[in-house]
Formats: structure tokens, sequence, C-alpha cells
């Protein structure tokens, strides 16, 4: 096993609002090792961005981490102070976005924006002033590799650029182009390819592995396509309502799923192959101010039973690193159908 | 979110301004083209440049001395009327000085208002704004209720109180009208900086480690920048003429110095015997404010993208 890169411990981010608090992490613990790639995977709301976001101790005002720890290389990012944070933001820990047109800051050319974070962090050594040395050159060197590498065509034409005046693909490359600018250990990809038609998609992917192997850059991607998950990952952890409710290899969790809402999930989406029929998940995302006693997924669970209320439901194994939160996996008593349903083995 | 953090003024800072003057000048030579499209701004903006050209080479282009009278010489008519000469141009007002003399001297007080008091106004607006609409909060609602006061003043009491307040003078007149002139380019600065700091290049400028002035100085002020200089020129006009009525009242620049506020109304008693002495300052405010209005208008359609025409 490698080298642990960044643990996130009972971690927990809350907003207060004027109905009450929301608590939009709530308790999440992930683990990514050098060079892993790990999918967060969830609908719209349970708190995939907002984990995200508070990794960079970014989450916005008057939201706060209230709770929990993150370990990033050795050291808790929760201890630092906003210059060191600064050095690790960009540096040790990129990011990129969904919406790479908005992402872009429209006023400047692209390859500027891309030097700006080799500036930033002063990452190639020479003269501070803006005149009169050749750093600005040996930077500008640096951002035309960078764009070569990330596939964006002709770089030397494309560094004066405005955003506008790329395509959707060439956007998300030229942001995965600031992202590597400064050889981060952890690349953050908040649903890079959402965005973008599927072949586009295929190609940043497949550019985002390619990264991944060569560079050895951990990402954690998140997506709400089980699919994008599927092919990318190594790990999937799914969330639900700010919590993480099922985790494990990828053939474990796409494999054999065997929580409730994982097998929901993939149920609802539309196969190709095979006209099969899509099953929504019934009922909605909970409020997250009035969270059940228990298991947030109960409402809207075929399998729930009153056991599922009362007690928080805990996070258990259910052999080789594959993790559930769901009562059924720790040890009630199955009816048959549920039996049936599964395709289990009692 | 963090505070206000030191060091402002940094690499970025620096870097910053290379970039833009880079920019700046490629921008130039683009608007020039622009402007060479749109004929009217094109001459209201070469009427502005003579004005200004007047005002700097007043002491070379004119042979009179703009202070000193000459009695015998009292309420010459311009030239092209009976009993003008080409001595007074313009012809001479009350104490026989030359018209056109002093007009062209006095272009230098409504330029120099004009230039100052937006010039004060713009920075003061646009930092004020860009820290209340960035960071928001108690220092935001403060900053906006005192615009929302000063709002509520009409323009031209307020500067005629601030001056009876200070007294009448060249420095207390920037001041009186710099007090309230700040007031539009902090909302213009403010609702332009709410609407772009929730914008997502903002937080991907944050998740690279930007600290805040600089994201506020580099990332978004260019973005916002554009329509205050619209504004600013449209103010510009509005500044003179708010002058011109401030000297007309008597709160102005003091005589001698020929203002042509004061200039119109030194002539007003005059204006059924000597028409010319009220009229050609009047003029001057006139065409100087048009012009600068019409190229205030001419920039906005240059410059906003929806309505450039390939």
């Amino acid at each position: 096993m490698s080298e642990l890169l960044l643990q996130l411990r009972e971690l927990k981010t809350t907003f207060p609002t004027r109905r009450g608090l929301v608590t939009a992490v709530n308790g999440v613990n992930l683990t990514v090792r050098r060079g892993e790639i790990v999918g967060v995977v969830g609908e719209s709301g349970c708190g995939k961005s907002v984990t995200m976001m508070s990794i960079l101790r970014l989450v916005v005002r008057p939201g706060r981490i209230a709770g929990g720890d993150i370990i990033f290389g050795g050291r808790s990012l929760l201890g630092l102070s906003p210059s060191a944070l600064r050095t690790v933001r960009g540096r040790e820990i990129a990011m990129i976005f969904q919406d790479p047109q908005s992402t872009l800051n429209p006023a400047f050319r692209v390859g500027e924006q891309i030097r700006e974070s080799l500036r930033l962090h002063g990452l190639v050594k020479g003269s501070r002033l803006p005149f009169g040395s050749n750093r600005a050159a040996a930077e500008k060197q640096r951002v035309l590799r960078v764009m070569e590498e990330v596939g964006i065509p002709s770089p030397v034409d494309r560094y004066a650029a405005y955003p506008h005046q790329f395509s959707g693909g060439m956007q998300q490359r030229a942001l995965i182009a600031i992202a590597l600018a400064c050889e981060p250990k952890l690349l953050l990809a908040d649903e890079p390819t959402t965005a973008l038609d599927v072949t586009i998609q295929a190609q940043i992917l497949d550019l985002m592995r390619r990264i991944n192997r060569d560079h050895g850059t951990a990402v954690i991607m998140v997506t709400h396509d089980l699919g994008v998950a599927a092919e990318f990952c190594n790990t999937i952890a799914v969330m639900y309502a700010g919590q993480i409710v099922e985790r494990g290899t990828t053939d474990q969790v796409i494999g054999a799923p065997r929580h409730p809402y994982t097998q929901g999930l993939l149920a609802c989406r539309p196969g190709i192959s095979e006209r099969k029929a899509i099953v929504p998940i019934q009922g909605e995302v909970p409020d997250l101010v009035n969270l059940p006693q228990g298991c947030a997924f109960e409402p809207r669970c075929e399998f729930a039973r009153p056991a599922c209320l009362g007690e928080p439901i805990r996070m258990t194994t259910i052999g080789d690193g594959h993790y559930v939160r769901c009562i059924r996996t720790s040890g009630y008593e199955r009816r048959p159908t549920d039996i049936a349903r599964l395709g289990l083995n009692a | 979110m963090h505070n206000i953090q030191s060091g402002a003024i940094t690499t970025g800072t620096w870097h910053f301004l290379a970039i833009r003057l880079r920019v700046w000048r490629q921008g130039l030579v683009g608007f020039l083209r622009d402007l060479w499209h749109h004929p009217l701004p094109l001459i209201a903006g070469l009427v502005i440049v003579i004005y200004i050209l007047a005002a700097i080479f007043a002491p070379q282009i004119t042979v009179q001395d703009p202070g000193r009278g000459n009695l015998r010489a009292r309420f010459t008519p311009p030239a092209w009327v009976a009993g003008g000469t080409m001595d007074f141009p313009l012809g001479a007002d009350e104490q026989g000085r030359d018209l056109l003399t002093r007009i062209i001297y006095g272009a230098r007080i409504s330029l120099a208002v004009g230039l100052l008091t937006v010039g004060i106004s713009v920075l003061l607006g646009t930092t004020l704004g860009a820290i209340a609409g960035y960071f928001g909060g108690r220092v935001d609602h403060l900053l906006s209720r005192f615009a929302d006061l000063l709002l509520a003043f009409p323009f031209l009491i307020f500067a005629i109180g601030v001056m009876a307040f200070l007294g009448p003078g060249f420095t207390n007149l920037i001041l009186a009208l710099t007090f309230k002139g700040w007031v539009e380019f902090f909302r213009l600065v403010r609702g332009a900086m709410l609407a772009e700091k929730n914008k997502e290049y903002v937080e991907a400028a944050r998740v690279c480690g930007r600290r805040d002035p600089a994201i506020i100085v580099a990332e978004i002020l260019p973005n916002v920048i554009q329509p205050v200089f619209v504004l600013g020129t449209l103010r510009m006009g509005f500044f003179i003429v708010t002058e011109a009525s401030l000297s007309f009242l008597g709160l102005g620049v003091q005589p001698p110095t020929p203002a042509w506020g004061s200039m119109v109304a030194a002539g007003r008693d005059y204006l059924l015997t000597a028409w010319w002495v009220s009229t050609f300052p009047g003029l001057a405010i006139l065409f100087l404010v048009l012009a600068i209005n019409i190229f205030g208008e001419g920039l906005r359609d240059i410059l906003d993208p929806r309505m450039k025409i390939e």
C-alpha cells in the first residue's frame, strides 16, 4: 500500500441559516493515497463540493468547519496559518471546476493566467521585478510546455488568446494546465466533465488519467455520474446527505453495491446496450436542517424498518475495505423479499 | 474569505501593472480604430482636445492679459458687430478685458475642476466600492448608508452648503464637489463587485492561493472598470456645470481669476445692452459639456461589446 496523502477524519462542516444549522458535511472519513484516484459520488446538494472546499479551508462564510480533522502530508490543515494555507492552495492541492467558461478570468489572456499560478508560488527563480529579468521568459517556457502537455494545440498562438476564444474543452484543458503548472500532489476535480459533451468528456478523463500516471498526482473526482466514476476511479465513496454511505474499491461499489442508495443510483442510470427500465429513487433529498435520527436515507428506502431510526447508523465493514452505512449489513434478519431483490446469498 | 491581509502592493500588483500597460497600449490602438467609425464622438473628442490645448497653451495663444482691464474699451462689441474691433474678437467685458482671452483662461479652471473632481471621485469611489462590495458586512453597511445619506441631498444645494461652510476657493471647490461626487462611483463599483465576487474565477483565484487584495485589484477590477470610465466621462460634464453654477453664485473660484460661471454672472446685469459678456462664456460651457457628454455616450457604445458592429 502506498503512502497516505490526505485523510479526512470525521470532518464536519456546518452552515448557520435562518431555519437552523445545516450540516452539509457530517462526519466524513476519507483516505487518499499517493497517486490514487478517488471518486466521490452523490446527488446535488449531498455535500460533495463542500467537502472539497473544506479540504482547502475555503468554505464560504458563514459556513465553517465544525469538527474533525484534515491531515495532508502528515500535518493538519486545520492548524495552518493563512499564509501557510496559501502555499498549500494551488501549490500542493489544486482544483478544477465544473464550468471552465466562468472559472477563467475573462479579462486576461489564457497563457498569463496559467503563468499566474507559477508566479504566485515563486516556482521559477529569478528577479521579482517585472522588467529586465529573464524570469518571465522562463515562466513562459514552462507554461508553453504545460499547455502542450494538456493537449492545447499550437500553444504559442493560444498563449495570447482570451478565454472566450477557446471552446469548452479547450477551456477545461487550460484550467487543468493552471492546476498542473505547479505540479500539485493532489488534484480536486469538482465535476470537471459535467459541462462538456461526451467526446470531450472522454478526452478530458483520458488526459487526467495520463497526468495521474505520469506525475503521480492523486485525484479526488467529484461527480454525480456513476459511469464516469466507474471508468476513472480506483476507489469510490458514495455520499448522501453529508455522510459517506458506502465506500470501497470501484469493483466493490459498482460491482456489488450494498447500500440501498448506491443500488438506487445504479438502477436509475439509463443503459445504452440493454433497454432496461430506469428505476428512479422515490422521494427527495432530506432537509439538512432536520435530519432524521438514524439513517438519513430511511424515508426513501424500500428496505426501511423501525430499527433504521433512533440510533445513528455506523459504518461497518463487510470485508476488505468495503464499508457500508446500513443496518442490514450489521446482522439484522433479512426478509426473503430482500434476499430475492438483491440476489444475495443469505 | 479571510480578513484583509497586509501587503496589498506586492509583486502581484507590479506584475498586474506590467501586463495592464501592455494591454492598455493594444487597447488604445483598438479604441482609436473604433472611434474612427463613430464620427460624432470623434468630433466631440477633437473639440475636447482643442479645449485642453487652449487651456494648456493659454499664455502662448493670447496676446492680452486676462486680468487687466482697459476702461476705455468697456463693452466693446464683438468684431463683426458695428463698433467692434479685431483687438477684441468676441468683445470686451464691463472692465474692458478681452472676452476671448478670459474664456481661454477660463477653460483652465473648468477642465482642472472637471479632471480633478472626477479623478478623486473615481479613486475614492472605486476603492471604497470595491472594499464594500467584496468584503460586505459592517463596512459595507456603514458606507452604503452614508452613501444613501449623501444621495438624499440635491447636488447643487449640497455643494452650496459645503462652499458656504468652507468658504470659496479652488481647493474648497474640489472638496465640495468630491464630497458627494464619489458616491456614484461607489455604488457602481460596489454593485459590480457584488455580481463578480461570486463568480467562479474568483473562487479559482482563491483556490490558487491568492490574497484578497490581489483578487480585488488584479482579478475583479479589470472586469468592472470599463463602466467606471464611461460614468467618469459623463460625470465630468456635470461637475463642470456645477462648478460654473457655484462660480455664478459667487461661491466658486474668486475674481479676478477668470471662470466661466462668474463671467456669465458678471454680464448678467448688462444682458440687454452688452449681450456678449454673458453669452460667450455660456457658449463655452455649452460646447465643452456637450462635447464631453457626446464623447461619454460614444465611449459607452464603443466599450459595450453588444453594440459592436463587426
